[in-house]
């Protein structure tokens, strides 16, 4: 069966301001922009196409979080807190495994220095569940900076799927399998 | 059953990516159309039989029968073979081009895709609706 029409749903509309509901569809724009660019890197991770080596799937990662924190610095609201991965990561460094302020260079993720944790595939799992609590927590400032509730909740929806797809194939990953 | 404006039409995706479908869910949102999502050609298909849309967005990679197979199908049938597919793919290459041509497909786009493409794409082939979202994409 088809998926339910759920964009279809009457809701209550809000009042928002002309520039808010202008900003809110400029951001919307880039952010499917965004998104269609990144998930383009993450169909890496489908099954067929699973990156050949720990290295080269660690490199797929690494860039497809770089994209994120990129994307997300550009947000006015992150420019405004002034927004960096290294003071992101210095929040909440406790709940890190094994990232840390080491594995960031020039405000982007070091392929290299993450390449020198990674030593088997428990590490390798291990780094990439931190990479994808950093990006949760990129993704929701995105979603934070629409103004219509509407907008928050759809892109959360679908940003929760982006991840759940990328965490998904992260876990079929076994470096320990491919050479 | 709520009455929808003339110039609001259903248009269909067939994708295996849940993001892909999100994100033209979004943009035919905006645009006010209506949305039907499929992930797979049997699930394509079978949707078919209740369903007939103003037009078709179709991955070309799909588990099983691939898009282009399910545009020989869509194209061979009476019911729906006017019904024009537009063939999304993850290369720009003119070899995916000539064989969705080949296969009936009126247009390719290359994924990653802007919205305004799309946007682009449905109104040639369904028009502008009357039920476009306030402000939709000033940007550029």
């Amino acid at each position: 069966m088809a998926e339910a029409l759920v964009d279809n749903v009457d809701r209550t509309p809000e009042t928002l301001s002309p520039e808010a509901i202008q900003q809110d569809m400029a951001l919307e724009y880039d952010s499917m922009v965004f998104l269609s660019a990144i998930e383009q890197l993450a169909v890496r991770w489908s099954s067929s196409t699973l990156p050949t080596s720990p290295a080269l799937a660690l490199a797929s990662l690494v860039d497809l979080a770089n994209r994120v924190v990129e994307f997300v610095e550009q947000l006015p609201m992150a420019k405004a807190g002034e927004f960096s991965l290294h003071a992101l990561i210095s929040r909440d460094l406790p709940n890190y495994a094994q990232l840390g302020l080491q594995h960031i260079q020039k405000r982007r993720f070091s392929r290299e220095a993450l390449e020198r944790t990674v030593q088997s595939a428990a590490t390798f799992h291990l780094i990439s569940k931190d990479i994808l609590r950093v990006l949760n927590i990129c993704l929701a400032i995105n979603v934070k900076a629409f103004h219509s509730s509407e907008m928050r909740r759809q892109w959360k929806t679908v940003y929760a799927g982006f991840l759940a797809h990328v965490a998904k194939a992260l876990q079929q990953f076994d470096p320990d399998q491919r050479t | 059953m709520p009455q929808t404006p003339e110039s609001q039409k259903v248009i269909m995706v067939v994708d295996d990516s849940q993001t892909v479908r999100n994100i033209m869910a979004l943009i035919v949102h905006r645009l006010g159309h209506q949305i039907v999502r499929t992930r797979s050609a049997l699930e394509a298909l079978s949707t078919l039989n209740e369903v007939v849309p103003d037009l078709i967005f179709l991955d070309i990679t799909l588990p099983g029968m691939d898009g282009l197979d399910i545009c020989k199908v869509i194209k061979g049938h009476p019911r729906i073979q006017h019904v024009p597919v537009i063939i999304l793919s993850g290369s720009g290459q003119e070899f995916d081009k000539m064989m969705g041509r080949l296969a009936g497909a009126a247009d390719h786009i290359t994924k990653p895709f802007e919205p305004e493409t799309i946007r682009k794409c449905v109104e040639t082939y369904c028009g502008p609706s009357d039920s476009a979202q306030e402000g939709v994409w000033q940007k550029p």
